[in-house]
């Protein structure tokens, strides 16, 4: 059956006019880092949580913080502490004298776009709460189960540099994430850039110019899109490479990888790779949204051996060979 | 006492003690206590035709050292063997707290034919130095059977065999190396040939194989223009055009600086492919014919300027 694609498009032109919106919104006060802005709207189109990965002081936070500004959404912040507790992300019973009876406290999970900053510093509890509420999106306490508000998303921020008192996230945990991004340092320019507009006079206001409902009308939006069975079949290839790299061609790979991609990274492609279209405008997914979304899916689902560790191997180094491997459709 | 205890002895030691040797002995009647005898004995009975045998003939006296002196061995009488060498050694010792002298004297004997061969009696004469007397001692006659020669160990069959096979080496390892040389010019030569036709023709005979504007299947056109263009630009700019993306692909151009004009094209080819075989949707064949003659534009054009380079370089 033939695919109304020209509909779809239409359909996506008028649909993502909200995208623009919130770029301009956001370069008032994020300096470059388009890759980063890029895909945080991948995330909140695929509903997909985000863990934003890099060293101290790249605006992973302020870019999170601009863009919940943008949107008219409860956003709220966690910093995570070593001291923190589940209850103090999720919520608890407290006891009212006036009644005698236990009443539901919410935490600041009940929100829209939940900023978890430097996960990494609380507790492996206190991460498996939040995780688990992520993947489940509800929350139980005490008897009650309550559902998340839609659209909820976690943007999870932790620092590479600093191990000392942190509680790295376990690979099983990190697989919940859809993205995994590298923050990297911005260029010359952009850093010349923001220096003065952070040292002027007046840091520029951000507004909101998009509701929750634009965003669940554009997940809608993102699901119709048309991804190919060959394209699909590339996803499968990619992710299938990761596992048994030596039927692809990849023997060098054999003895570097310890666990490939889970299904979990099949899903998420496919998803983040709709996103991807959508933000290009277009009705239909081609392979270059699947490489383009490919190493921010894959790069934290990949375990690589020791022998891979003593040789300087990361995943990143895998995945890029992966992708550079696989014949595109 | 003395004497006969020697004569009991020795005749024990030939008959029973050495089985695998003759030893016989003869021995002076003239004296009792200072007796000279005379033993004689071959090392083997049975000795093979190519090999020899040794025949010692020992001489001694106890007591008195001075009292003999042997005048003559006499060379032995030999049937079926010839004499290759001899020796002769004097020692002195002391036996049972009695001095002891001994003469040896040893014959060499090669065999000269299968059977029987035999070692007559040898004679010796001594002088008594104590009466002034000479006497004569004879040893008994000795037979010695002569077998089938020993094969000689030679290492003539180990160096036939190991030249054997070096030489069968050496061929086998000439003929692979000549078999690997000619392939490889002939590999060359196909390389070279390959060269002379411009990389254009061949991609455009294969391209006008696969990709037929009256095939129904536009999206399966649409994928067979796709591989084969793509393996083109791969060779053409050595660039892994089958693995990355159209957009990649024009990145990569722009990096080897292709002209612009080529780019576009390039780009607008592997554009329409992607939306016919990406989109789901129906395409348009006048689409499949705009693509079809935009490769083959882009390998006219790179044909006329690989040929108008070749012209630059060989002006002749």
């Amino acid at each position: 059956m033939a695919v109304d694609i020209e509909a779809i498009n239409k359909k996506i032109e008028k649909g993502s006019e909200f995208v623009d919106k919130i770029s301009k919104e956001v370069a008032k006060v994020i300096v470059g880092q388009k890759y980063m802005i890029e895909r945080l709207l991948i995330g909140l189109l695929a509903n997909g949580h985000i863990l934003l990965e890099g060293v101290p002081g790249l605006a992973k936070t302020m870019a999170v913080k601009t863009l919940s500004s943008t949107i008219r959404t409860k956003f709220q912040r966690l910093q995570f502490t070593p001291d923190l507790l589940p209850a103090d992300i999720i919520g608890t019973l407290i006891y009212d004298q006036k009644n005698g009876k236990f009443t539901t406290k919410k935490g600041p999970i009940f929100s829209n776009l939940v900023l978890a900053d430097e996960i990494n510093r609380a507790p492996a509890k206190v991460q498996s709460a939040l995780l688990e509420a992520m993947m489940e999106r509800q929350v139980t306490i005490g008897e009650n189960t309550f559902p998340l508000d839609d659209p909820f998303l976690v943007l999870a921020t932790q620092n590479p540099i600093e191990q000392e008192g942190t509680y790295p996230l376990p690979e099983a945990q990190v697989d919940r994430f859809m993205l995994k991004l590298s923050v990297g340092y911005p260029n010359k320019e952009e850093e010349l850039e923001i220096m003065r507009r952070m040292t002027g006079k007046k840091i520029p206001e951000v507004k909101a110019v998009v509701g929750p409902k634009d965003i669940i009308s554009a997940r809608n939006l993102v699901k119709e899109i048309y991804i190919d069975e060959k394209v699909e079949k590339y996803i499968i290839d990619i992710v299938f490479a990761t596992r048994n790299p030596a039927e692809y061609g990849l023997d060098d790979l054999q003895d570097l990888i310890s666990f490939g991609a889970s299904p979990r990274a099949s899903i998420f492609l496919h998803q983040a790779a709709k996103a991807h279209a959508f933000l290009r405008r277009r009705g239909y997914v081609v392979p270059e949204d699947i490489r383009a979304i490919g190493m921010d899916v894959l790069r934290h689902r990949i375990l690589v051996t020791y022998e891979a560790e003593a040789e300087e191997i990361t995943p990143e180094d895998v995945v890029r060979k992966v992708l550079n491997k696989i014949e595109v459709p | 006492m003395h004497f006969l205890f020697s004569v009991v002895f020795i005749f024990f030691l030939v008959n029973f003690c050495l089985p695998q040797n003759q030893v016989t002995s003869a021995v002076s009647s003239l004296s009792q206590t200072e007796a000279i005898t005379a033993a004689v004995q071959v090392d083997l009975n049975e000795v093979p035709q190519n090999r020899t045998v040794t025949c010692t003939i020992k001489v001694s006296w106890q007591g008195n050292l001075s009292r003999y002196e042997i005048d003559k061995v006499e060379s032995p009488v030999l049937t079926n063997l010839e004499e290759i060498g001899n020796s002769s050694s004097n020692s002195v010792g002391e036996v049972a707290g009695v001095m002891q002298a001994v003469r040896t004297y040893e014959y060499t004997l090669q065999p000269i034919e299968l059977g029987m061969a035999y070692i007559d009696g040898i004679i010796i004469e001594y002088t008594d130095t104590k009466y002034g007397e000479t006497h004569r001692l004879v040893t008994d006659r000795l037979e010695i059977r002569v077998v089938t020669p020993i094969k000689k160990r030679t290492l003539k069959p180990f160096i036939f065999a190991a030249s054997t096979l070096f030489f069968l080496a050496l061929v086998v390892t000439l003929g692979f190396v000549f078999l690997k040389r000619k392939k490889t010019r002939e590999a060359e030569l196909e390389k070279h040939a390959q060269e002379l036709i411009p990389i254009e023709e061949r991609y455009l005979a294969d391209f006008k194989e696969k990709v037929d504007l009256k095939n129904q299947n536009v999206v399966e056109m649409f994928s067979s223009l796709s591989k084969v263009f793509r393996s083109y630009l791969s060779e053409k700019y050595q660039i892994p055009a089958l693995e990355i993306t159209t957009k990649e692909i024009a990145s990569k151009l722009i990096e080897l600086a292709v002209p612009e004009k080529i780019i576009n094209e390039v780009d607008e080819i592997l554009n329409s492919c992607d939306v016919a075989k990406f989109s789901g949707g129906q395409v348009e064949k006048a689409t499949l014919e705009r693509a079809y003659t935009l490769v083959e534009d882009v390998f006219n054009k790179n044909k006329s300027s690989r040929r108008e380079e070749r012209n630059r370089i060989e002006p002749s």
